[in-house]
């Protein structure tokens, strides 16, 4: 069995300007404790899933929230235009697997969050894994 | 020989799709009904006097054709904290009941379906 979280966060980590702005700050779920929103960064979780029956794909929504290190709106959807250009119809392989496609569902802005005020621009994507 | 044909059309076509855009209709409400009570059921709740996110779960109409049947629906909360619970927050991890729901109510709806394999 896979491991999609790890796929996604290799996938987000591997060289390219998004990696540039958040290095290794994609967190899942949550950020650590320490975390302040001083710098980008991208936590994410996975929100169901399935498998093809007859295709070796496997295809699961994600939930990315961007921050963009600021208490600027504009900056956490910047960290949102380097996701999806990322993102957007990525086929690539990585270390822990493969994925075979990605598209955006929706993107939004939230409200600041309410325990900590910090504003950041929430996306959802399907992604397609190869089943090994 | 002489004759003539009359062709009388007897146009149902209005009384049809009065009736598919009825089945439809009905069809929709039921299941946004049966998506937001599961989605009750799966939210969140907390221990000491919770309940308040659960309760503020509702549906309502969202849009309709020229007939007046409902052709598009809405399920919302009313609590202000709805979006953190689904989608988490930087510090809490996201609860996601909204998006739980839709996906296995709509699997039933699926299967209920007589024109679905």
């Amino acid at each position: 069995m896979i491991d999609r979280t790890q796929i996604v966060y290799e996938l987000l980590t591997a060289s390219s300007p998004l990696s540039t702005a958040v290095g290794t700050r994609v967190y899942s779920p949550v950020a650590p404790r320490s975390w302040d929103n001083t710098a980008k960064t991208i936590i994410f979780h996975q929100d169901g899933g399935d498998a093809h029956l007859t295709a070796a794909h496997n295809s699961a929504n994600f939930i990315f929230k961007c921050y963009g290190g600021s208490n600027l709106y504009s900056d956490a959807r910047d960290v949102f235009g380097l996701l999806y250009d990322r993102l957007q119809m990525a086929s690539e392989t990585v270390t822990s697997g493969t994925v075979v496609t990605a598209r955006l569902i929706s993107d939004d802005q939230l409200e600041p969050e309410p325990d900590t005020k910090y504003k950041s621009h929430i996306a959802r994507f399907q992604i397609v894994f190869n089943h090994s | 020989m002489a004759g003539s044909h009359s062709v009388k059309f007897n146009d149902k076509t209005a009384d049809a799709i009065r009736y598919v855009s009825k089945l439809t209709g009905d069809t929709l409400i039921d299941y946004t009904e049966t998506t937001t009570s599961v989605t009750k059921k799966y939210a969140p709740v907390r221990k000491k006097r919770g309940g308040n996110h659960r309760r503020s779960i509702n549906w309502k109409k969202s849009a309709s054709n020229v007939g007046g049947t409902i052709t598009g629906t809405k399920i919302f909360s009313t609590s202000n904290y709805g979006a953190y619970l689904e989608f988490g927050t930087s510090k809490m991890a996201a609860r996601p009941h909204f998006s739980k729901a839709i996906r296995e109510v709509a699997k039933e709806f699926q299967k209920k379906s007589k024109w679905s394999k």
